[in-house]
């Protein structure tokens, strides 16, 4: 520590004037530094209890400040050869104290505003005056914008303000010679002497480092810089104002292996994947809101998200054991951070509205194509007299739909008490007509100081939803065929489709139109969590959080009478009644969850050795409760379509009621631990660990198991050799190993250890009904868990003065005893097993710009770019196949990938049948598809089937540009994958005859007319084989949102005692530049079935409005 | 700092630590399944709830379905695939011009609901072998198995030839993917074993008075004259037959049509029948008569109008055989049953219709559902016995022999015409081949459009024979058999083996 003490005489009486030294010793423990940040300012307890005899004065020291807030500040020289002394006092005040200990031994002190007392030496009788040197300022942002909750310090010491609402700051300081360190998460800290002013305005340049950010890790939170594991974080300004009513939608192509695919059905969730397709029973990360694991954040309001953490490696994810298998996604909501009050207000108006259709046959066309089909079916003719309509079906259930969103918060903090307030309403109406999706959410968030080492908090989050109607699809809409009119106009009621296609589809606004607003969901979700944090022997810290997540949802459903008009009913009474009697049906179900956490934490910093302990144990519990009931019509009267009467009560058929109940609830128990180590902050060590319980393996004996990682760092660039070169900023090597676990089993064995037998298949004799039992399923007696072992390596770089942040991974996962469940061969009860290994790996690649082009232009830019390689290593035995319809997942390929012929062309003449491989497989004619003798063996078998599709894209990427120029911010977000294939199913069915793909008008039907569309008949079932025909490119590039902002200057808005406003339009989903027929290219499914389109809800595109307003 | 926020810290420490150590209880982590019974709750040697088990999987689509009916209906010169030409086009290639498609999901849910109940029985068969219980109820649980177990067995031999012998209780569903048997022998020894014990334990007629369409010894010897005529081992197979007919249980019933009607089923001449239920609450029906019911519109709208006879059926019957009009439903003409008016061709795809599936209004009405779940599958009645003896009877020859099929033969007639002197006279001829003709006549009208024609026309060797004459040209003789479904032979990496001619 350098010396150079700058002394000073100071006068007598109070404030007592003392020498102090510049550089002072730090005396607060690590431990404090978050309370600090905030609460430094006015705290104090200014009484104090001391008994102590005969010790050193730095002792006393010591003692006051563990039991007040008071700091001291002073240079060790000064207290050399200075005598031992006993302090016996009892509820006194400071002054009285220091003026015993100090005073009295040539010692002078200073108390400042923060708590902080300077002491110096008072032997050198130098006496000048210097008066109290209180600064002020005010910290803006690049855009002038204020920036509350900026920490500003001296330099050297923990002491310091934060600024306020407005970014304005005042704190005393010791003397002019002092330098103040501005710092704020996500822009760069910025250090200023004092000298001779005594107001300092700072603009602080946000930061494209996020290196010193502090990231959740789980279960605790670490400086990024401190961590060997790759962890993205999205901050809420990324994703803020995007319209989305799930916020996990919004992450699409912004992190590198993150795979999200967006489902345009409002409220539904997106599928999400981290590095690829681990496991064949669920492929979900686990979610932590505030600490809360969950399996969903559909309860969340995207306005109240501060911060998404997506964790990807084993030494990050080992901590969860169990549930880290499949990668973690770590949501931390708005917390107070200022000392006022500050009201926020948004809100966001716009519309919706299906972008690419799919173009099918007009009637014309469809009636040229039928008549031609059943020509060559030998089908005689169909009689298109009764229809001569020429409907689009898509017009029909297709709407512009409107959506606004509304928040408002609340904040406020004082040094005691911290709270957040947000209330949420989203109103969402669907691309389909009559759907529509209502959500608010309440956050509120509470933090009880009752001394500084003594914290109480509270978290509540409660959701309410109305869910849409009955869910509506396209898919009859895709099926129906146009010549059928929507009405029949004399009767006015909904007309059927002809009889090729009546009994399998209906015409689509039955079920959308006439069966609108019969289901009435409802469900809420309370979400909260209590938790009490205390440190004690200044470097631990134990927290103790108890969470309880109690989610229940009530439906209540109509069935209407459902009558059609049909043109072919004999006789003069045309209607048809396909559903004749009403029903009502109600249903609760209960979802409790709690979750209790007892956390250590032991913080120390041994000279260069700096180390975090983590020890804790987690308890998690979760059950369902659910019961339904139903009533009919019966021999009752008509049950009237009024909400009103749908309950299972008074109204239908007493004798037809029935009901009906499930549960099941499971649970664990963890201890976990986990050393965070660094030297010099150069080499880095991560280790953690878990011991996992779970209820699901308790009968076997076997509910516990280890999981663990270790990973390493290694900051080159804080390497001296670095010194000499200016050009990297950064540079950092690192690599994780470690073993994850994931013990998630379809829904329907919430008991894999414990064969159940089910009921649910009655005996029958006559007219007597007798209960059956039944296995559901045959259990692996050895069950256990699924191990993922992973590791990673990789680098982080900064360059051009910082301006440019790259990283870079390499990662690669192998999930060893896969749960299985084995859809038996010949008719065997599935079996449950850990019977596969599967592997994914590949590269990720992140870039971040950043530059201040001009004083009033920022821009920065980011692209992210991602390689995934699955691949199934072994499944049950050698040959073995789970099929899920077209796609396979087979031992040396990868997960559900699409199997099938290859298409090699069109027999155009028997001539060339003749001289084709002979098809074994089928009779075939001119017309129908060839395919393609795969193994040579000079004919057309089984064998030829191969892989035709890969529904894992080879690489998905992502970019954003960003610029700001004074007020204005353009923000341009862009997405896309590449490599993959889509299986169109949706139209591969013969059960009914379907309108046509308007690309079927180039069928083959004649010599030369098509080597691609075979000829048109359901009859050839060899062109409806899984083959390529059905396959499409599922690759896509996405304009995914492009949004322009205008912010207006805070000059104009105090006037009206506003303190920011912003004003925005957005645009979501612009463009979507594909080759796939469907409406998106984005399909998602489960684990061993995805990218297959069995008529997939269109993702729309989205353009909103809006406004962001604080006073 | 303040003594008292000391102690709330410590005690805040203890409280918490002390919640911690007792979450930490071995108990939190036992959790058994709520509201599920599992194997260990069931009382020992109650194995009643498991058999009704197996016979509930009696009712699944692949024994009831569109494919079943293919595979054992549209295949035949009696029946095709019927609906309009271009509905279900794929299957009408299938079954009526034997163009297999391996791949074909039919012929794979047929396999699998036949694998399905041998493995259900198979595990009660083992269960209460192992435990070496005697109790009779228990035996005669082990006896209802063997049967359910041999019925899919033969199934399975007459579709697809040989098959894997699966006759033990899977533990793990790697333990089913062996290879198919060598002899169809194999299958056959396991057949004979199961129904000799089923015949000598099943009771001749059942207690408990809910319990008489259960399966009973009946079942099972009937159930073996079919599988002693399938491999024309006359001798067992009239032997069989009757020790059936000596048991005095079964009778024809006086009106030949009464029996299919709803109001018909369990009756005096039924032996098995796999048991529908349905009422607007309890759905334990099958699709058996929705699949075959009249495609029309609105209140014809009864089902799919798939499986319909053909003018090769109409043909067959003897002038005046009221039975046509008990099995055919005409369109276009007011049925006289209940009176309903069939619409005419076009309006309704097709002139003929399964009239044995054919649903009362007042059942649809009073069911609120056109199309007739509740409606029995029948499987086995006694004339289909008494036709057999006299097959059976006939083929071994001699002069008792061909008197008692000349006996059985005209207990069929004699009911049918019900005592009109002008119809159906009396078949007299004591020439074996002559009597062979009339009987295999009597069989086609007696049993049309009950899922028995194909394999008659097969075992009989008349198939490449009477299915060109009836339009179905593609039909050569390794058409007998169908695919082994593909899927199977993909799951089971090869240890399956496809037909040889496929």
């Amino acid at each position: 520590m350098k010396k150079r003490d700058i002394l000073h005489a100071c006068a007598r009486r109070s404030p007592l004037y003392l020498k102090f030294a510049r550089i002072m010793k730090l005396t607060c423990a690590l431990l404090f530094i978050a309370c600090l940040h905030v609460s430094a300012g006015t705290y104090s307890q200014n009484r104090i209890t001391l008994k102590l005899n005969s010790a050193d004065i730095k002792k006393v020291l010591a003692a006051i400040e563990k039991k007040s807030d008071y700091r001291f500040l002073f240079n060790e020289s000064i207290m050399a050869n200075k005598p031992k002394v006993s302090v016996n006092v009892i509820n006194a005040e400071i002054t009285t104290v220091l003026n015993d200990i100090c005073l009295n031994n040539g010692i002078a002190y200073r108390i400042l505003q923060n708590n902080l007392i300077v002491l110096k030496d008072g032997s050198l009788g130098l006496v000048t005056e210097i008066p109290d040197l209180t600064i002020t300022g005010k910290v803006s942002g690049a855009a002038g914008e204020p920036l509350p909750g900026v920490s500003v310090s001296i330099k050297g010491t923990q002491t310091g303000t934060t600024t306020g609402v407005e970014g304005n700051f005042s704190m005393t300081v010791p003397n002019e010679n002092v330098v103040l360190v501005f710092s704020y998460v996500g822009y760069t800290s910025q250090e200023l002497a004092v000298g001779n002013r005594t107001v300092i305005n700072v603009t602080l340049q946000a930061a494209n480092t996020t290196l010193n950010e502090v990231v959740v890790i789980g279960y605790g939170s670490a400086s990024k810089r401190d961590l060997t594991g790759s962890i993205v974080t999205v901050k809420a300004k990324e994703i803020a104002d995007r319209p989305s009513s799930n916020p996990l939608s919004l992450l699409q192509g912004k992190v590198p292996g993150l795979s999200i695919v967006n489902s345009g059905r409002p409220g539904a969730e997106p599928d999400v994947r981290i590095r690829g397709t681990n496991t064949i029973n669920g492929v979900k990360p686990v979610y932590i809101v505030d600490g809360i694991l969950n399996d969903n954040i559909n309860f969340l309001n995207p306005a109240d998200i501060e911060s998404i953490e997506v964790l990807k490696d084993p030494s990050s994810l080992a901590i969860f054991g169990v549930r880290g298998a499949n990668g973690a996604i770590a949501i931390t909501t708005k917390r107070a951070k200022v000392g006022q009050l500050l009201i926020n207000f948004s809100a966001s108006y716009g519309i919706k509205r299906v972008q690419d259709r799919i173009e099918f046959a007009d009637a014309a066309l469809f009636k040229e194509l039928y008549t031609e089909q059943l020509a060559n079916q030998a089908a005689g003719t169909f009689d298109y007299s009764l229809w001569n309509a020429d409907t689009d079906w898509q017009d029909e259930i297709f709407q512009n739909a409107m959506l606004n969103y509304n928040n408002i918060s609340i904040t406020g903090a004082t040094d005691k008490n911290r709270f957040y307030l947000g209330l949420g309403y989203i109103n969402e109406e669907g691309v389909i007509k009559h759907e529509r999706y209502r959500k608010y959410t309440l956050n509120f968030s509470d933090e009880l100081r009752v001394t500084k080492g003594l914290r109480f908090g509270l978290t509540l989050n409660a959701y309410r939803a109305e869910l849409p109607d009955a869910e509506k699809g396209v898919g009859s809409a895709i099926r129906a065929a146009p010549i059928a009119p929507v009405f029949d106009d004399a009767t006015g009621l909904y007309h059927t489709l002809p009889s090729f296609q009546r009994a399998q589809v209906f015409n689509p606004l039955v079920g959308i139109d006439l069966e609108k607003n019969t289901r009435i969901q409802r469900e809420y979700r309370a979400v909260g969590s209590i938790y009490g944090e205390v440190d004690f022997l200044r470097k631990f810290n134990f927290r103790a959080q108890l969470f309880a997540d109690y989610g229940f949802n009530t439906e209540r459903r109509y069935f209407p009478i459902l009558t059609v008009y049909n043109p072919e009913i004999v006789g003069a009474n045309k209607r048809d009644t396909s559903r004749r009697g009403t029903s009502v049906a109600q249903s609760q179900n209960i979802y409790p969850k709690t979750q209790m956490d007892y956390l250590l934490t032991y913080k120390n910093k041994f000279g260069d050795h700096n180390v975090t302990v983590l020890g804790g144990i987690t308890t998690y519990y979760r059950a369902f409760e659910g019961t339904n009931s139903s009533v009919q019509q019966g021999t009752s009267q008509e049950i009237p379509n009024n909400p009103d009467k749908w309950y299972v009560d008074g109204v239908g058929d007493p004798s037809t009621k029935i009901g009906g109940g499930s549960a099941w609830e499971d649970a664990s128990l963890s201890y976990l631990a986990r050393v965070l180590y660094n030297f010099k902050n150069k080499y880095q060590v991560n280790a953690s660990f878990r011991r996992d319980g779970s209820s699901q393996f308790y009968r076997l004996g076997n509910e516990w198991k280890n999981f663990g990682a270790v990973g390493v760092g290694w900051v080159i660039s804080s390497e001296d050799f670095f010194d000499n070169q200016q050009f990297i900023d950064y540079l950092k090597l690192k690599g994780s190993w470690g073993i994850l676990g994931n013990k998630n089993i379809d829904d329907r064995y919430r008991y894999p250890a414990y064969p159940t037998l089910t009921n649910a298949n009655s005996g029958v004799f006559g007219n007597n009904v007798v209960a059956a039992l039944e296995r559901e399923y045959i259990p692996d007696p050895n069950l256990n868990w699924e191990t993922v072992h992973s590791y990673e390596f990789g680098v982080e770089l900064n360059t051009f003065a910082n301006r440019l942040h790259f990283e870079a991974n390499y990662y690669n996962k192998v999930t060893k005893d896969v749960l299985t469940l084995i859809e038996g061969p010949s008719g065997t009860l599935p079996g449950l097993g850990n019977l596969g290994e599967i592997e994914n790996k590949g590269f990720e690649f992140a870039a971040t710009w950043n530059q201040n082009v001009t004083k009033d232009v920022n821009v920065s830019l980011s692209a992210n770019f991602t390689t995934i390689k699955n691949n199934v290593n072994k499944l049950n035995k050698t040959g073995f196949a789970i099929i899920n319809g077209p796609a396979r997942t087979t031992a040396g390929f990868p997960i559900g990938y699409f199997y099938g012929y290859v298409h090699d062309g069109i027999y155009q003449t028997n001539f060339e049948i003749l001289k084709s491989p002979a098809n074994t497989i089928s009779v075939v004619q001119p017309g129908d598809i060839k395919f393609k003798d795969v193994n040579g063996d000079g004919k057309i078998t089984v064998d030829d089937r191969t892989v035709i599709g890969n529904p894992t894209p080879d690489f998905t990427y992502g970019g954003s540009f960003n610029v700001t120029f004074k007020g204005f911010d353009l923000g341009l977000d862009l997405q896309g994958v590449y490599g993959n294939e889509i299986y169109r199913a949706w139209n591969q069915g013969t059960f009914a005859d379907f309108n046509y793909l308007s690309g079927r008008e180039d069928r083959w039907n004649g010599v030369g007319t098509s080597n691609w569309e075979p000829i048109l008949s359901t009859k050839r079932a060899i062109n409806y084989q899984n083959s390529s025909y059905w396959i499409e490119d599922g690759s896509f590039f996405r304009i995914r949102n492009l949004q322009l902002g205008y912010r207006f200057s805070t000059k104009f808005l105090s006037s009206a005692n506003i303190k920011s406003l912003r004003f925005y339009i957005n645009a979501q989903n612009l463009a979507t530049f594909t080759n796939s027929t469907g409406y998106t290219p984005e399909i998602g499914g489960n684990a061993t079935g995805f990218g297959i389109d069995n008529g997939t809800y269109p993702v729309p595109a989205v353009y909103t409005a809006g406004f962001n307003l604080n006073f | 700092m303040n003594k008292n926020i000391v102690l709330l810290k410590w005690s805040l420490l203890l409280v918490i630590v002390l919640l911690a150590i007792s979450s930490c209880k071995k108990k939190f982590l036992d959790r058994q399944p709520l509201g599920r019974f599992v194997d260990t709750d069931i009382p020992a040697g109650s194995y009643d709830s498991k058999i009704f088990a197996t016979y509930s999987l009696l009712r699944a689509n692949g024994m009831n379905h569109h494919l079943y009916l293919g595979i054992h209906s549209f295949r035949s010169d009696e029946a095709e695939k019927g609906s309009s030409v271009s509905d279900g086009a794929d299957q009408a290639l299938m079954y009526d011009d034997f163009q297999y498609d391996k791949s074909n999901g039919g012929i794979q849910e047929y396999w699998t609901a036949h694998y399905a109940l041998i493995i259900s029985a198979n595990a009660i068969i083992a269960d209460i072998d192992s435990l070496k219980l005697t109790d009779p109820n228990t035996l005669i649980n082990k006896a209802e198995a063997k049967l359910l177990r041999a019925f899919a067995y033969f199934n399975l031999v007459r579709s697809f030839g040989l098959v894997p012998k699966i006759d033990f209780k899977v533990t793990d569903a790697a333990q089913v993917n062996i290879a198919k048997v060598s002899s169809v022998n194999e299958l056959f020894t396991l057949i004979d074993a199961d129904l000799q014990e089923a015949a000598s334990i099943l009771p001749i007629n059942w207690t408990d008075a809910k319990f008489a369409s259960r399966a009973s010894k009946g079942a099972a010897l009937g159930l073996q004259t079919k599988t002693y005529l399938w491999r024309k081992n006359w001798v067992s197979g009239l032997a069989t037959a009757k020790s059936l007919i000596a048991m005095g249980r079964y009778s024809l019933v006086s009106n030949y049509g009464s029996q299919f009607r709803h109001s018909g089923e369990n009756g005096p001449e039924s032996i098995f029948e796999i048991q529908a239920f349905y009422t607007p609450t309890q759905d334990l029906g099958i699709i058996y008569a929705n699949v075959q019911g009249v495609r029309g519109a609105g209140q014809w709208d009864l089902g799919w109008g798939w499986n319909t006879p053909t003018t090769q059926l109409i043909n067959e019957y003897e002038a005046g055989d009221p039975r046509k009009t008990e099995t055919i439903l005409f369109s276009g003409q007011v049925d006289p049953l209940y009176g309903e008016n069939v619409p005419p061709v076009p309006t309704v795809p097709r002139p003929y219709w399964n009239k044995k599936v054919y649903t009362d209004p007042a059942d649809r009405a009073s069911k609120n559902n056109r199309f007739g779940p509740w409606m029995n599958h029948r499987i086995l009645r006694y004339a289909d016995v008494l036709l057999m003896a006299a097959e059976a009877a006939n083929e071994v020859g001699g002069a008792q022999n061909t008197t008692d099929a000349l006996a059985w033969l005209e207990m069929i007639r004699a009911r049918a015409r019900g005592g009109s002197t002008t119809i159906l006279p009396k078949v007299v001829t004591t020439d074996q081949a002559a009597l062979r003709t009339a009987i295999r006549h009597e069989r086609f009208v007696e049993m049309a459009m009950e899922e028995e024609r194909f394999w008659d026309i097969v075992r009989w060797g008349i198939d490449v024979i009477v299915l060109p004459a009836a339009g179905k040209t593609a039909y050569l003789p390794k058409h007998r058999l169908l695919p082994i479904p593909q899927p199977e032979i993909d799951k089971s990496g090869g240890v399956l083996k496809q037909n040889p001619d496929y």
